[in-house]
């Protein structure tokens, strides 16, 4: 039976499948090409292409020839144990599939591999010619840090209009803004109804409802918006008749603490959602704090940016902190969403999250909750498949007592 | 003496200065002992008393969401001459007058008792869990703010900040045998109002950041790495890798002058 769920997962594939090498958020302007997500609205209301590297070698992990492509990108000579989406990215880009951007923006977050590529991009010879801007992340969070990175925000839209001659139109900017607040709420609301038990749909798409949002060729658009109140409206009637998921005999909710990379949602999580009743019902991408971007005046708003990207970004805010603030998000989430256990997928390279397992597992013991280490990588199935993950977490379930 | 009593004090200072500015403020008094204020409340307070989630069209008022201005935090101290106990000050308009608005919200939560020394401050952050423990109040999952919803039910029955300030203490008695006196601070006049308190919160952050460290510290873990460069045996390499990258740099970015 196709239900609501069912079409908006589809539409959301299809955007998010739709992404290939060209621009991410293809538009008539000039091309910005980065390594990271640092530029969420700017792009959308300055009216010009833009491409965060690092996703589109992500994307290519998804493809049918994701072994090979990650085999080339380790030939280019980087870590072997580098990321899997970098080494992609780091392909595509030594092999000239990238269209040449019109500037080039990095930043140094939020992981050693995204660095890497940023310094890549810097150092490749045929676009020595290319303008570029380069930002320099703050390891902390607070309002100076904030501070801090929104003024190169703000210098880099200084940058971007030297580079093109064009201006930013600031009430378009704001218009952008009012959207995607509106879409942050609207992605904090499903997040809320997520704590229902049974969980009212698949807490998947919290994932894919935040990248449509911010990655794909269609960003803030009123499209997203309305593909969000759909979501909302659909979840919050199943959670007025005390439905679940649509197949799902709900016995264990567990954190899911790193990103769900290009495979494991489509096979190990998905077989423990339909077999065993196990519901994974937050991952990196889908915890979501989204603070409203404050459009009092032009300096709130690119600290505002400032405090998304360096606090609020799903990946960053895990990865770029201190492990009090890693470990205190894990408790909130078992608590709020009341799981039954954590598993650290421990991401090969997720250098920042492994260094942290030993804290992790310690904490966990001492608080009861049952605690999974599996090391995977979640960009690559071949290092562990998606049926040895599964039989793995099977077990632990077993064991910890959660599945009789 | 603990090291937020000058905080504790801070608060009775805003609380002055918010009447200073001519706000509505209102004091209640109550009685702290968890069976008699549990037992006075036209709702169930306790584990599990909400276990639903509170939807969009069953909100009577929702508290704190960020767009309206947002705040909270806690304060603990072994002084009890410094805590009011069992006051509970609303500073701004009451729920049942607020139907169908997003107010802005401040919640100071302030401990009183012997045994509450600075140490025990993490666990008075982490050990009690509101979220599920007050019926028609919901609390969502923002960290460092309390953003949250009363249902049109509870609104019904009274639920107004006396009510919420009296189940409060109910929950955070009941949860820790260390609380002798409690006193607590609503904010609900202005985003202003709450941005005022928050600029008292971040120094107190900082502060419980510090205590979580040490704590970590005893558990033979450091949070924050606290080499720094003049200490650290891998300088000169680091120093070597810093002028490679910086001839690097000169020969390969042009066109820049940024």
């Amino acid at each position: 039976m196709i239900n609501i769920f069912s079409q908006l997962m589809t539409e959301a594939n299809k955007e998010l499948f739709g992404l290939t090498l060209d621009p991410q958020n293809a538009s008539e302007g000039p091309f910005v090409l980065g390594n990271g997500d640092f530029f969420i609205e700017i792009p959308v209301a300055f009216g010009c292409s833009f491409s965060d590297l690092t996703l589109t070698g992500a994307n290519g992990t998804a493809l049918p020839d994701a072994a090979e492509l990650i085999d080339r990108g380790t030939e280019v000579g980087v870590e072997s144990r580098l990321c899997s989406a970098i080494k992609v990215a780091s392909h595509y880009l030594t092999a000239g599939l990238i269209r040449t951007p019109d500037m080039i923006i990095t930043s140094n977050s939020c992981c050693d591999a995204m660095d890497t590529l940023g310094n890549l991009m810097n150092g490749y010879k045929p676009w020595a010619h290319i303008p570029r801007f380069a930002m320099d992340a703050p390891h902390s969070f607070d309002d100076a840090s904030y501070e801090y990175f929104g003024k190169q925000l703000r210098q880099a839209v200084t940058f971007m209009e030297d580079v093109t001659g064009r201006k930013m139109d600031w009430d378009r900017l704001k218009e952008v803004c009012i959207e995607s607040n509106k879409q942050g709420q609207l992605l904090l609301e499903f997040q809320e109804l997520k704590k229902a038990i049974p969980c009212p749909a698949n807490p998947d798409l919290a994932r894919q409802g935040t990248e449509i949002k911010n990655w794909t060729k269609d960003r803030i658009s009123p499209m997203v918006t309305t593909w969000l109140e759909q979501l909302v409206s659909a979840a919050e009637q199943r959670v007025k008749e005390g439905k679940g998921i649509d197949g799902v005999d709900e016995k264990i909710r567990f954190l899911w603490q790193d990103l769900a990379g290009s495979w494991a949602s489509g096979t190990v999580l998905k077989r423990l959602q339909t077999e065993l009743g196990a519901v994974c019902i937050m991952d990196y991408v889908s915890f979501g704090t989204w603070t409203p971007i404050d459009l009092s005046s032009e300096e709130a708003m690119f600290t505002s940016f400032g405090k998304r990207f360096l606090l609020e970004d799903p990946m960053n805010r895990q990865a770029l902190h201190n492990t009090e603030l890693f470990c205190n998000d894990i408790l909130q989430i078992v608590k709020d969403f009341k799981c039954d256990a954590v598993v650290m997928p421990a991401h090969i390279s997720h250098r920042d999250t492994n260094s942290r397992l030993k804290v992790v597992k310690d904490m966990c013991r001492e608080k009861g909750i049952p605690c999974l280490v599996l090391g995977i990588d979640i960009w690559d199935k071949r290092y562990m498949t998606p049926d040895v993950a599964f039989d793995r977490m099977k077990t632990f379930f077993e064991v910890s007592g959660l599945l009789t | 003496m603990s090291v937020f009593d000058t905080y504790v004090n801070k608060i009775s200072e805003y609380v002055e200065g918010m009447k200073a500015k001519e706000r509505r403020v209102t004091v209640f008094n109550v009685s702290f002992s968890s069976a008699q204020i549990k037992d006075n409340l036209p709702f169930k307070v306790g584990p599990d008393a909400n276990p639903g989630i509170i939807l969009r069209q069953d909100t009577y008022v929702e508290l704190g969401n960020p767009e309206a201005g947002s705040c909270a935090f806690i304060l603990s101290t072994d002084n009890p001459s410094l805590i009011r106990n069992g006051r509970i000050t609303l500073i701004g308009p009451d729920i049942p007058e607020s139907s169908g608005k997003s107010l802005p919200f401040g919640q100071v939560l302030i401990f009183g008792g012997a045994g509450l020394d600075d140490k025990e401050h993490e666990s008075l952050q982490q050990s009690c869990f509101v979220g599920d423990s007050i019926e028609g109040y919901m609390i969502r999952s923002l960290p460092q703010n309390v953003w949250s919803r009363v249902s049109k039910n509870v609104a019904e029955k009274g639920f107004d900040f006396e009510c919420l300030g009296k189940a409060l203490m109910s929950v955070y008695k009941s949860c820790n045998s260390k609380i002798e006196s409690m006193e607590i601070v609503f904010v609900a006049s202005g985003k202003e109002d709450v941005k005022l308190l928050d600029e008292i919160s971040a120094q107190v952050q900082k502060i419980s950041r510090e205590i979580v460290k040490e704590n970590w510290k005893i558990k033979g873990y450091d949070i924050d790495c606290e080499f720094d460069c003049s200490s650290c045996a891998d300088k000169p390499v680091c120093d070597d890798i810093r002028e490679v990258l910086k001839e690097k740099r000169k020969k390969t970015i042009t066109n820049t002058k940024y």
